[in-house]
């Protein structure tokens, strides 16, 4: 074992930056008895190696941050990151909308965004790339541990929900596009078109919110276990 | 077999630990156990994840213990196994040895190959 040279008095306290980190991101029932184990064993360490002894805190400080504030904090901002996603894509939307619809692609922007995404699964009969699509856009799946594991799984419930729902959200726009401008000769209702890209948005974070639902109880239901 | 909470490796570990440490058993004591006892050297965020969880589950009971000075004036969270946490380990020691039952299998034979 390492020893101290005698002119150099170890320092026993926990590094004050890392001890403000796990106050800020562990959540109050814990914090206190995480800094009390890694303070106790600290000061046993920095006994014999300072230096290493404060690598060693910062380590467990990270994996503490890591580990255990998925269980409040962060799992509160992968919601609210969640939202905020669908208010960019809902602002997107809608701005799209009130653009003139005689522009060449008239289904971008009636807020059709989504259509391709919703045409590819049915064209392609839940293939890999539909699967990975839609993988891709609920970006809160990442964040669990059977996350991938359960990819089919969330693919599948998505694919059979765009197949009922969605032609009825996404084809109405382009009737009433192709009733008004082609056989009427009149201009779209412009009132109508955003209408309909906020019922895709509604449409798409209800996707998004019952996909959410599956991956708590898919993980609650994949626990690995021994028994 | 009966129906008793399913338990990773992880959690059977440290809920062994709790019970050979007593009323001693918190996350410093533990994690020096496990160092000591099975050399695993277990950090303590996954230490507390698992012990969170073991709660959640019902299979630990916890209270609060004195504040030291050796742990900056913190005070412990002394685990305890609940009755339910003796059943889960019982049921996961009865399953492994079922399944070592009648097994020709020589794990340091295996394990130098």
């Amino acid at each position: 074992m390492l020893s101290l040279p005698p002119n150099k008095k170890p320092n026993p306290n926990y590094p004050k930056l890392a001890e403000r980190l796990l106050m800020l991101c562990l959540s109050r029932e814990i914090r206190d008895y995480v800094l009390g184990d890694l303070t106790e064993e600290f000061a046993d360490r920095a006994q014999f190696n300072p230096s290493l002894a404060s690598r060693w805190a910062w380590k467990q400080t990270l994996t503490a941050i890591l580990k255990l504030s998925f269980r409040g904090n962060l799992k509160a901002l992968a919601i609210v990151l969640n939202f905020m996603f669908f208010a960019v894509l809902s602002f997107v939307l809608l701005s799209l909308s009130g653009f003139n619809v005689h522009i060449s692609w008239p289904f971008i922007f009636a807020g059709l965004v989504a259509l391709p995404f919703i045409l590819l699964p049915i064209s392609n009969n839940r293939g890999v790339i539909s699967d990975m699509l839609y993988y891709i856009s609920t970006p809160t799946r990442a964040l669990g541990k059977n996350s991938l594991m359960q990819l089919s799984q969330f693919a599948a419930y998505a694919c059979n929900y765009c197949v009922l729902v969605s032609p009825i959200f996404m084809l109405t726009p382009l009737m009433h596009i192709f009733i008004t401008d082609e056989i009427a000769g009149q201009t779209p209702s412009l009132h109508f078109l955003m209408g309909m890209a906020l019922m895709t948005l509604v449409h798409a974070t209800a996707l998004h919110s019952m996909f959410y639902l599956l991956k708590i109880r898919g993980e609650q239901d994949a626990q690995l276990a021994i028994v | 077999m009966a129906n008793t909470t399913r338990i990773g490796e992880l959690e059977l570990i440290v809920l062994l630990a709790v019970m050979r440490l007593g009323d001693n058993a918190y996350g410093a004591s533990i994690k020096r156990l496990l160092k000591d006892e099975i050399d695993r050297d277990v950090a303590i965020g996954a230490l507390y994840a698992t012990t969170e969880r073991l709660k959640d589950k019902g299979l630990l009971t916890s209270t609060v213990g004195d504040p030291t000075p050796q742990r900056g004036g913190r005070a412990k969270n002394l685990l305890q196994v609940s009755a339910h946490g003796h059943a889960a380990v019982g049921s996961a020691k009865a399953t492994l040895e079922t399944l070592w039952q009648d097994m020709e299998f020589d794990v340091s034979v295996k394990g130098a190959e």
